[in-house]
């Protein structure tokens, strides 16, 4: 995984993996775009840029977060955010996926 | 929607399914037309190396692959990127079935008046979404264990074709997935036929998909001593030949337009034929081996004419299962000369040319077997040179053979000892 430092490394994660993820023209992909009504995401959109930036950042968003994000800019905002906590985070979400695997499984027993 | 019962000769009756789209997505072409031209000259069989990944080192390195665009053009880019290579099969031919009967795929429609609840869908695969299945172990973590990512759920899943249907045709009745192996996709035609009859439904569209042309699947079926290990790729697939040596993996997808009899003529359609009669048994024999005596074969067939209410005679030809491996030939061959006579009947094996297509198998030949009648000739078996002479049949050799007007019998046998088998008839003896 590739470790950001500069704050526009961010925006082109960002792009590239909403580009990639709702396949659209990267042009579409602008700041003030509406991700839903915009570029047509949906839940299933919502969980593919998690698991990329997951794959790109190391970062793991929390799902009503991610949710609550309108925007491009709003998502690079929230990525940045989970960033600046990254050590918390990166310890929240390894222990996190840890044991949600059995949680979760069991969940949907 | 009333619709008249139709009365067969056994005395019972029932609504009468017929069909009046088609569509195809195989080895041998992805059109009607360039696949029994194809099929006719038996000269051409549609396996060669395979182009979607490097095969050394799986002990097999042919198969008979879809070449062009996986899925229709009418899908977005968005869904033809999350879809397994299955689904978009599948949608391509029910797509090409739906437009064919007459329906449009760019926006809200219906096919006549069926309302929307009561248009229906049933899939038939072997193994759903093969392809997104494997990817998720591309990249196993330290445990070897796999990272699947959200989409490999509802790819993976074996309805994940007939889900796609009701997505983007207007599908709001029944939606069903048939897993049977290789017999999924008669089956898939046939229990839609029972969905017409019973009146759950005036439109079924219908049919099976398959994508296993994948690394671990191909090495899987080579492990298992199924495939062709013969090195000449085009002449490996060879139904009731002496030389043959097992079936050559392929890729594929068809799909039917079933409608009632009455809403097809409300509407004006002209079917391709009907499906008459359907039967379906069970060996109960072994896990992966053809039951030795038949009987399950046998017991299909003899239920399918009996729902057709027509004798082993009146069928102008049968459309062999014939994978081309040494055991499932023979019995098949011995069940046909048990149900029809020996040497009776024209067969014919269209797997010599299209290879193996697995949960697509029963439903791409049930089409064939749709065209073989209107054209009013059987296509020949490719590489069928020295027939067997443990297969006791007419096989039809070399050239297509002409046939009279009339019904046909196609059979369809899947790994778990499924067995099916459809009557189709000509839609004036039927309607």
């Amino acid at each position: 995984m590739s470790q950001p430092t500069e704050t526009t490394n961010v925006a082109e994660v960002v792009h590239a993996a909403l580009t990639s993820v709702l396949a659209v023209s990267g042009a579409d992909v602008t700041p003030e775009a509406d991700l839903r009504t915009d570029l047509g995401a949906d839940s299933l959109d919502f969980a593919e840029f998690n698991m990329a930036l997951e794959e790109k950042l190391g970062v793991q968003l929390h799902d009503d977060e991610l949710h609550g994000v309108t925007t491009v800019t709003d998502a690079v905002e929230l990525v940045r955010r989970e960033l600046a906590r990254r050590p918390q985070n990166r310890t929240t979400a390894e222990s996190a996926t840890t044991s949600a695997g059995h949680g979760a499984s069991a969940g949907n027993q | 929607m009333r619709t008249p019962t139709i009365r067969n000769t056994s005395g019972r009756s029932h609504r009468q399914a017929v069909v009046t789209g088609i569509g195809l997505a195989t080895p041998a072409g992805c059109t009607p037309d360039e696949v029994w031209t194809r099929l006719c000259a038996a000269a051409g069989p549609a396996a060669a190396r395979l182009r979607a990944f490097e095969p050394d080192g799986l002990g097999t390195w042919f198969g008979a692959e879809v070449h062009g665009p996986a899925g229709p053009t009418e899908l977005g880019a968005k869904e033809t990127r999350r879809a397994d290579r299955s689904t978009l099969l599948a949608l391509s031919a029910a797509f090409e079935a739906w437009t064919d009967a007459g329906g449009r795929t760019d926006g809200p429609n219906t096919l006549g008046a069926a309302p929307p609840e009561r248009i229906g869908v049933v899939t038939g695969t072997g193994y759903g979404g093969a392809a997104t299945y494997e990817a998720a172990f591309a990249n196993p973590d330290e445990r070897g264990w796999g990272r699947p990512g959200p989409m490999h759920v509802p790819g993976a899943m074996a309805n994940a074709a007939s889900a796609a249907v009701t997505l983007h045709l207007p599908v709001r009745g029944p939606s069903l997935c048939l897993v049977t192996a290789c017999a999924s996709g008669a089956q898939a035609i046939g229990e839609a036929t029972r969905l017409i009859r019973e009146g759950a439904c005036d439109v079924v569209i219908a049919g099976g998909a398959e994508a296993t042309v994948t690394p671990t699947t191909v090495r899987a079926f080579n492990r298992l001593d199924a495939l062709s290990t013969r090195g000449d790729p085009e002449r490996a697939s060879r139904p009731f030949d002496t030389d043959r040596d097992g079936f050559v993996l392929g890729e594929g997808a068809g799909f039917v337009v079933l409608e009632s009899s009455a809403h097809a003529r409300s509407r004006g359609a002209v079917p391709y034929g009907a499906v008459s009669g359907y039967g379906r048994t069970s060996d109960g024999y072994h896990l992966t081996a053809p039951a030795p005596d038949g009987a399950g074969a046998q017991a299909a067939m003899r239920l399918a004419l009996d729902d057709a209410g027509r004798p082993p005679a009146d069928m102008t030809h049968v459309n062999a299962h014939a994978t081309s491996t040494p055991r499932g030939d023979i019995v098949e061959a011995r069940a046909l000369a048990t149900v029809f006579g020996p040497e009776t009947v024209p067969v014919t094996a269209p797997k010599g040319v299209t290879g193996h297509l697995l949960g697509a198998a029963g439903a791409v030949e049930a089409i064939i077997t749709l065209l073989a009648m209107r054209h009013r000739q059987v296509p020949p078996i490719a590489n069928l040179t020295n027939p067997d002479p443990q297969c006791p049949i007419d096989a039809v050799m070399e050239t297509p053979r002409d046939i009279p007007d009339g019904p046909a019998l196609c059979a369809s046998f899947g790994f778990g000892g499924h067995n099916a088998a459809l009557v189709l008839s000509p839609t004036e003896e039927t309607v």
